[in-house]
C-alpha cells in the first residue's frame, strides 16, 4: 500500500521530491527546512487519509475509484446447503467490511426446520431479482438496476417510505431506523455500490459486493465461507466458482436439483439453493 | 583368465547399472508419457465436436476418461469442465460442446492418469453462434406495460382539465358584470345579521 | 319534518345561527381552542424529536416496518369520505334534508384530508426529500399514484367546498356590516366574486356544483383505492388481496359518515343549532352508516373466509393470529363494538336518540381506526422466512402524534367556522323556496327531538 502517493491526477507528489534537509544541491534557510519538515509531516498525515479516499491502485479499497470496471456479467449466486454449517462467518464478514449496524444482516443465516424435523441452515441474501418487485414500487427511483443487472439503493435519493421493504418477498431489505453508530474509520463518500456509512432514514441491503466483483474480486461472504458453500457465477458465461472449485453453472444447478426461493412469485431471483441440510460438512 | 571374466562381468553389470541410471525411468516398468492430441470440428448447428486422441508411446489408449475444459477469465484464470468422454478403440474421446457465449475460447483436454495429470495443448475456437444455457426469461405483460402510462396520463390530464373548467366556469361566470346586473329573483333579505341574543333565545 | 327556514321564523334567525361561530362563538371557544392547540403543538414537538432521533422512537423496527402511522394515514383520509358522501352523493340523490349539515361535512372532509395526508410525510424516514416525487417520480409506484390522487382529490374538495360557499360569502359580505374588520370585509368581498344571486349566476354556479359533485365521486373512490393498492400491490400475505380497493372505500365511507354524525352533534351542541339539525338528520345518517357497516362486515367475512378456507401457509398464519391468536381480542372487539353495536344502535327503535346515535358514531370511528391497525400490524410483523414474528411497540411519540392529529380536526373546523357560516344558508333557503320531499322521521322537531 502506497500511503504517500496522492491521486493518479496531475498533482502527484512524491515524498522524494520534497527538498531534503541534507541535500547539497539545495541551499535552505532554517525556515525553509522547517517548512519542508512540516510539508513532509503533512504529507505523512494526509497520505493515509487522502490515500484511503482516492486510492485507485489498491484492489483492497472497496471504492475502487479511478479503476476501470470489467465488462458486465449476468451474475448469479449458488448456495450449497449441503455444506452450510450455520457458522455465520459470512454475516460477520459482510457486516464488518461494510460497517453495518449489528441488526442489519445483509446475508442472514436462518436455522430452519424442514417437514421431517431435520434442521438446516440457510443463508439468505438479496436475490437481485431480474424482475424485482422492490424496484417497481420505489416512488423516487432510489432503488435501481445497475449495468450488471444488480439491484442497488441510492441512499442520497431514498425518502424512507419502506414500500420496497413491503414488496420484497425475501425480507432482504433493512432500514436505518436510527443514526448508524458503525462507520468506516476514514471518511468515505458513500455510493450505491458501497453505501458506507449508511444513512439514517434510508434502506440498505446486500449489494452482491458489486464494488468487488466489478473489479475481479470475490464477494466478502464467499471469501469468508470456510465450507465453500457460497458460489458466484455468470449466467451467460455458464460458470461458477466458490473461490476454489470451478463448475459449469448449468450442469451444477441441474445435477444438484437447485431451486430458487419462492419461484412461484415470478421475481426471477438470481440466487439458487442446492437443497440439503449440511450433509457434506466434510469438504 | 578367471580374473578377466570376473572383471568383464563386473564391468558389464556396472555398465548396465550405469545405463539403467542414465536412462530416464525404469526401462521395463515405466510407461512413456501420454500424449493428447486435440482437435475440434465445427458443426452446422453452431455446436462443436471435440475430439481428443490419447496415445502413450505411440500406442492408442482406449477405455480411458478424458476431461474437456474451457478456459474462462472469472475472478482469475479458471478452467471450467465442459464434460468427459471415454476413449474408444482408436483412442479417440469425443464430446459435443454447445458454447454458451460468443468470442474466442480456449479449450484443452485433460487426462488424469495414475502417474499424473496431462493436458493437451490449448486449442482456440471462435464462437459466433452461442446458445445461452440459462437464457433470460421474457418480460411479462409487455403490451399492458407499453400502454399503461400513456392511458393513465391521458385520464389524469382530462381530470385536471375538467376540474379547471368547472372552477373557472363558475368563478368567471359569477364574477362577470353582465351576469351580476340582471334582476334577482329571490326576495330581498331584510335586515343585517345580528348577534343579539334576544333573536336566538326565542329559538331554544 | 325537515327544518326549513320558514318553519322557524324569518331568515334573520337562520342567519344569526349560521354566523354564530363567526361572531359570538361562546365562552367555551378559547379554552377549548387553547387545549386543542396545545395538543397539536406537543405533537409537533414530538415530530421534531422524531426527525432528529430517527423513526425508531415511533416504535418501528425491521420486523415491524409499518405500523401506527400507516394505519393513521388510511384512517384519517378515510374519515374524510363522510364529506364526499353527505355532500356529493346525497346532493345527486336529491336528499334535501342534508342541507343543514353539508357545510360541516365538507369542511370536515377538507380538514381530515389535510391531516391524513400529513401522515404520508410523518411516516417517511427522509421527509426533506419529498420534492423528489416531482423531480424523479416513478410512474409505476403506488406512492406516486397516491400523491397524484390525493392532491387531485384535495383540489376537488376545495372546489367543492368553495363553490357552494360563494352565496354564503356574499351574504356575509352584505350583512356583516361595520362590525367586521377591514381585512375580513375584503376577504368576503374577494371570495364572493361579485355574487348577487342573479339567475345567470345561479345557473352557472349550479352547473359547476353539479359537475364537481359528479366528478368527486370517482375521484374519491380512486383515492382510497390507490391507498389500498399501496398495500395490496405487494405479495405480503394479508395485504395481497383483490378486495382491498373496494374494502378500503367502504371502510372509509363507513367511518366518514360516523365522524359526520359525531362532528355535527358536537358543533350543533356547541353553537346551539338544534332548531335546524334534529333527530331525523341523525337517524338518516345513522341508517346510511348502518348499511355501509353491513357492507364492510360482508367484505371482512369474504376476506377471512377465502384466506382461511384455502389456508396457504403464509395467509393462514395471518388469519390465525387475527381470529384466534394475539390480535384476536382486538379483532373481535372491533367486530362487536365497532360494527355490530353501531349497526344495532342505528336501527333499533329503542335507541333512536341523538345520544345513542352519537355513541354509535364514536364507536364506529374508533373501531375503524383499530381495524386499520389490524390490517397493518399482523402483516408487517409476520415472518416471510422462518417463524419469528416481529413485536409491536406503541411509544409516546407515536401516541402523542396520533392524538395531536385527532385534535387537529376539531381545531381546524373551529378555525374554519370563524370565517365561514356553519350552515349552508343559501342552500337551506333555496330548499325552503321549493317543494321538498320530506325525509322519514317519526318524531316532529320540538322539545322531544332536541338533545
Amino acid at each position: 500500500m502506497r500511503y504517500f502517493t496522492l491521486t493518479a491526477q496531475s498533482d502527484r507528489v512524491d515524498l522524494a521530491e520534497l527538498p531534503q534537509v541534507g541535500d547539497s544541491a539545495v541551499r535552505m534557510s532554517r525556515r525553509q527546512a522547517l517548512l519542508a519538515l512540516a510539508a513532509a509531516g503533512g504529507a505523512l498525515a494526509a497520505g493515509p487519509l487522502l490515500g484511503a479516499l482516492v486510492q485507485g491502485s489498491d484492489p483492497a479499497d472497496p471504492t475502487h475509484q479511478g479503476m476501470e470496471p470489467l465488462p458486465p456479467r449476468r451474475w448469479a449466486m449458488v448456495i450449497d446447503l449441503r455444506r452450510c454449517d450455520g457458522c455465520k462467518k459470512c454475516t460477520e464478514a459482510c457486516q464488518a467490511k461494510h460497517y453495518l449496524p449489528p441488526q442489519q444482516e445483509w446475508i442472514k443465516v436462518y436455522t430452519l426446520r424442514d417437514r421431517t424435523g431435520a434442521e438446516f441452515n440457510m443463508p439468505r441474501l438479496c436475490m437481485h431479482c431480474e424482475d424485482a418487485p422492490c424496484v417497481r414500487v420505489c416512488p423516487v427511483t432510489a432503488t435501481f438496476v445497475d449495468r450488471d443487472g444488480l439491484v442497488l439503493v441510492d441512499q442520497d435519493k431514498c425518502i424512507g417510505c419502506r414500500l420496497c421493504m413491503a414488496a420484497c418477498p425475501y425480507e432482504a431489505r433493512y432500514f436505518n431506523w436510527t443514526e448508524p453508530k458503525t462507520r468506516p474509520p476514514l471518511p468515505t463518500k458513500a455510493t450505491p455500490e458501497f453505501p458506507s456509512p449508511q444513512q439514517r432514514g434510508t434502506v440498505g441491503k446486500c449489494v452482491l459486493c458489486v464494488h468487488n466483483i466489478k473489479f475481479g474480486q470475490l464477494p466478502y461472504c464467499l471469501e469468508a465461507c470456510t465450507m465453500g458453500a457460497i458460489y458466484i457465477g455468470d449466467l451467460d458465461a455458464d460458470v461458477a466458482t466458490n473461490g476454489t472449485e470451478t463448475v459449469r453453472l448449468s450442469s451444477f444447478l441441474s445435477e444438484n436439483n437447485a431451486i430458487r426461493l419462492k419461484e412461484e412469485l415470478n421475481t426471477k431471483p438470481r440466487v439458487w439453493y442446492i437443497p440439503g441440510h449440511g450433509e457434506d460438512l466434510e469438504w | 583368465m578367471r580374473r578377466n571374466v570376473l572383471a568383464a562381468c563386473v564391468l558389464s553389470i556396472s555398465a548396465l547399472a550405469l545405463a539403467s541410471l542414465a536412462t530416464p525411468g525404469p526401462v521395463a516398468a515405466v510407461d512413456p508419457p501420454p500424449r493428447l492430441q486435440f482437435e475440434t470440428e465445427h458443426r452446422d448447428d453452431g455446436t462443436w465436436m471435440l475430439r481428443a486422441t490419447l496415445t502413450r508411446g505411440g500406442a492408442v489408449q482406449s477405455q480411458e476418461t478424458i476431461e474437456f475444459l474451457q478456459r474462462v477469465d472469472f475472478f482469475g484464470e479458471r478452467w471450467v469442465p465442459v464434460g468427459t468422454a471415454v476413449t474408444d478403440a482408436a483412442g479417440i474421446a469425443s464430446r459435443l460442446y454447445s458454447p454458451t457465449s460468443n468470442g474466442v475460447q480456449q479449450l484443452i483436454a485433460r487426462f488424469a492418469a495414475s502417474d499424473g495429470t496431462f493436458d493437451s495443448d490449448p486449442f482456440e475456437i471462435t464462437v459466433s453462434r452461442a446458445v445461452p444455457a440459462i437464457p433470460q426469461e421474457p418480460q411479462v405483460l409487455p403490451v399492458v406495460r407499453a400502454w399503461a402510462f400513456p392511458v393513465g396520463a391521458a385520464i389524469l390530464v382530462l381530470v385536471w382539465l375538467a376540474l379547471a373548467v368547472i372552477f373557472l366556469r363558475a368563478v368567471i361566470g359569477v364574477a362577470r358584470p353582465e351576469s351580476a346586473k340582471a334582476t334577482a329573483i329571490a326576495p330581498t333579505r331584510e335586515g343585517p345579521v345580528e348577534s343579539s341574543p334576544k333573536q336566538t333565545s326565542s329559538m331554544e | 319534518m325537515v327544518a326549513t327556514a320558514a318553519e322557524f321564523g324569518e331568515g334573520a334567525a337562520l342567519r344569526a345561527a349560521a354566523f354564530r361561530p363567526v361572531q359570538t362563538p361562546g365562552r367555551w371557544f378559547w379554552p377549548v381552542f387553547a387545549a386543542l392547540g396545545a395538543l397539536v403543538a406537543v405533537a409537533a414537538a414530538a415530530y421534531g424529536y422524531q426527525l432528529l432521533a430517527g423513526l425508531w422512537v415511533a416504535g418501528y423496527g425491521d420486523a415491524a416496518f409499518y405500523g401506527i402511522y400507516e394505519a393513521n394515514l388510511v384512517a384519517f383520509i378515510g374519515v374524510s369520505y363522510g364529506g364526499a358522501l353527505v355532500s356529493a352523493v346525497l346532493r345527486l340523490t336529491n336528499a334535501r334534508w342534508r342541507a343543514p349539515i353539508t357545510r360541516m361535512a365538507e369542511a370536515m372532509a377538507l380538514v381530515s384530508l389535510v391531516v391524513g395526508g400529513s401522515f404520508a410525510i410523518i411516516h417517511l424516514g427522509r421527509p426533506e426529500r419529498i420534492w423528489q416525487l416531482v423531480t424523479r417520480p416513478q410512474a409505476a409506484s403506488p406512492i406516486v399514484w397516491d400523491v397524484i390522487a390525493i392532491s387531485t382529490y384535495l383540489a376537488a374538495t376545495l372546489i367543492f367546498l368553495y363553490l357552494p360557499l360563494i352565496p354564503d360569502l356574499a351574504i356575509a359580505r352584505d350583512r356583516l356590516g361595520p362590525s367586521a374588520g377591514r381585512l375580513r370585509r375584503a376577504f368576503y368581498r374577494v371570495t364572493a366574486v361579485g355574487w348577487t344571486a342573479t339567475p345567470a349566476q345561479r345557473q352557472r354556479l349550479n352547473w359547476s356544483v353539479g359537475a364537481i359533485a359528479i366528478l368527486i365521486i370517482p375521484l374519491a373512490i380512486t383515492v382510497h383505492s390507490v391507498l389500498a393498492w399501496a398495500f395490496s400491490m405487494t405479495s405480503r400475505p394479508g395485504w395481497h388481496s383483490t378486495i382491498f380497493g373496494p374494502y378500503f372505500v367502504i371502510g372509509a365511507l363507513y367511518s366518514g359518515v360516523a365522524l359526520v354524525i359525531v362532528v355535527v352533534a358536537a358543533f350543533r351542541k356547541a353553537y346551539r343549532l338544534e332548531p335546524y339539525i334534529g333527530l331525523p338528520h341523525f337517524v338518516s345518517l345513522a341508517r346510511i352508516m348502518a348499511v355501509l357497516g353491513g357492507v364492510y362486515l360482508y367484505f371482512t367475512f369474504s376476506e377471512m373466509l377465502t384466506t382461511g378456507y384455502v389456508r396457504t401457509r403464509e395467509e393462514a398464519s395471518i388469519v390465525a393470529v387475527l381470529l384466534e391468536g394475539s390480535f384476536a381480542p382486538a379483532f373481535w372487539g372491533f367486530m362487536i363494538a365497532g360494527i355490530l353495536i353501531p349497526i344495532a344502535l342505528s336501527l333499533v327503535p329503542a335507541t333512536r336518540q341523538v345520544r345513542y346515535l352519537v355513541l354509535a358514531g364514536v364507536l364506529a370511528v374508533v373501531g375503524m381506526w383499530l381495524k386499520r391497525l389490524l390490517i397493518t400490524l399482523p402483516t408487517a410483523t409476520a415472518p416471510l422466512i422462518g417463524d419469528v414474528w416481529g413485536s409491536v411497540q406503541f411509544t409516546w411519540v407515536a401516541i402523542v402524534i396520533t392524538l395531536g392529529a385527532t385534535a387537529a380536526i376539531p381545531l381546524g373546523l373551529m378555525i374554519i367556522f370563524r370565517f365561514v357560516p356553519i350552515l349552508a344558508l343559501d342552500e337551506m333557503m333555496e330548499a325552503d323556496s321549493r317543494e321538498l320531499p320530506q325525509p322519514v322521521a317519526e318524531q316532529p322537531l320540538g322539545a322531544e327531538g332536541v338533545l
